[in-house]
């Protein structure tokens, strides 16, 4: 049962993204034509922009790892605190695109905290837990081999 | 199991030969750990071309389009490049630890997490390279092996 979840929780993931995107992408270019055709302002639907804005977060945030995987670090704080900056920096610049709060600097603060608590706590923190246990395994599996 | 080792002046090239009832996993592991050990390869350095087992090899490096092979005492280049290495010693203890880069299992000492979900391995030589989160199965399948 464990291992058919674990094959079926992607494929829904993945499937209800592209239906999610599809349907953002196609109520936008509805709404545009629509305005372009009779005029007025260009009504949105709030989930769209939400959608959109989630998806624009997370493709930016993985390139950004994929781009600091290629650099070399001396030390695990400088990696932390850069990709820190930028998911910070990404996620920013998301809310300011698709409107999803006024800029005020009460507001900075809070969001720079509840970015910081989300990326450690749902991010750094159980990939590193993950990385230790996996990095356990592979060197009892080195020690296996060594041994006669 | 017993061990018989026969010393023969005359003779060129070592042969093993494995009696048994049957083939068993025990047994294909004996015949890949010999077939690792005796793998060899010709390979270039700055005085001449040389003669190297799979076994002596630490690790492998693509830089720049060039194949460099690290032993602990010295830097050979390759000519081919590192896909078809990679392909060559797919029977030894040499597997792909990152874009770049091929690692003799052997050598390793230990690894530890770094940055990314990536891993830092440490050489017994006390070399460290970089394994990509992509190529830990691959690592993890090879030891297993």
């Amino acid at each position: 049962m464990r291992q058919k979840i674990k094959k079926a929780f992607p494929n829904i993931c993945v499937s209800f993204t592209l239906l999610t995107l599809l349907f953002s992408i196609s109520h936008i270019i509805i709404r545009v034509r629509e305005h372009i055709r009779n005029g007025g302002g260009v009504r949105l639907n709030t989930f769209s922009l939400f959608a959109l804005g989630i998806f624009c977060i997370l493709f930016l945030e993985n390139i950004i790892s994929i781009l600091l995987e290629n650099l070399h670090f001396k030390h695990k704080i400088t990696y932390f605190l850069l990709e820190l900056a930028a998911d910070y920096a990404i996620s920013l610049g998301c809310i300011f695109i698709f409107r999803w709060t006024h800029f005020t600097l009460k507001k900075l603060l809070f969001d720079i905290a509840i970015v910081t608590f989300l990326y450690l706590n749902f991010y750094f923190f159980p990939v590193q837990k993950k990385c230790k246990k996996e990095a356990k395994e592979i060197n009892r599996l080195i020690q296996m081999r060594k041994k006669p | 199991m017993q061990v018989i080792i026969q010393e023969e002046e005359n003779r060129m090239e070592t042969q093993v030969f494995i009696y048994c009832r049957e083939t068993d996993e025990k047994i294909r592991k004996i015949e890949r750990f010999i077939k690792r050990l005796s793998y060899t390869m010709h390979v270039a350095s700055s005085d001449g071309i040389y003669k190297i087992r799979a076994d002596e090899i630490l690790y492998i490096e693509s830089v720049d389009r060039r194949t460099f092979l690290y032993t602990p005492e010295k830097v050979y280049e390759a000519k081919e490049p590192l896909y078809q290495l990679e392909n060559q010693l797919h029977g030894t203890g040499i597997t792909r630890v990152s874009k770049n880069c091929l690692l003799n299992v052997d050598s390793l000492k230990h690894i530890s997490p770094f940055t990314n979900h990536r891993f830092e391995a440490t050489l017994v030589n006390g070399e460290k390279i970089l394994v990509s989160r992509t190529y830990i199965k691959d690592l993890k399948k090879k030891l297993e092996g």
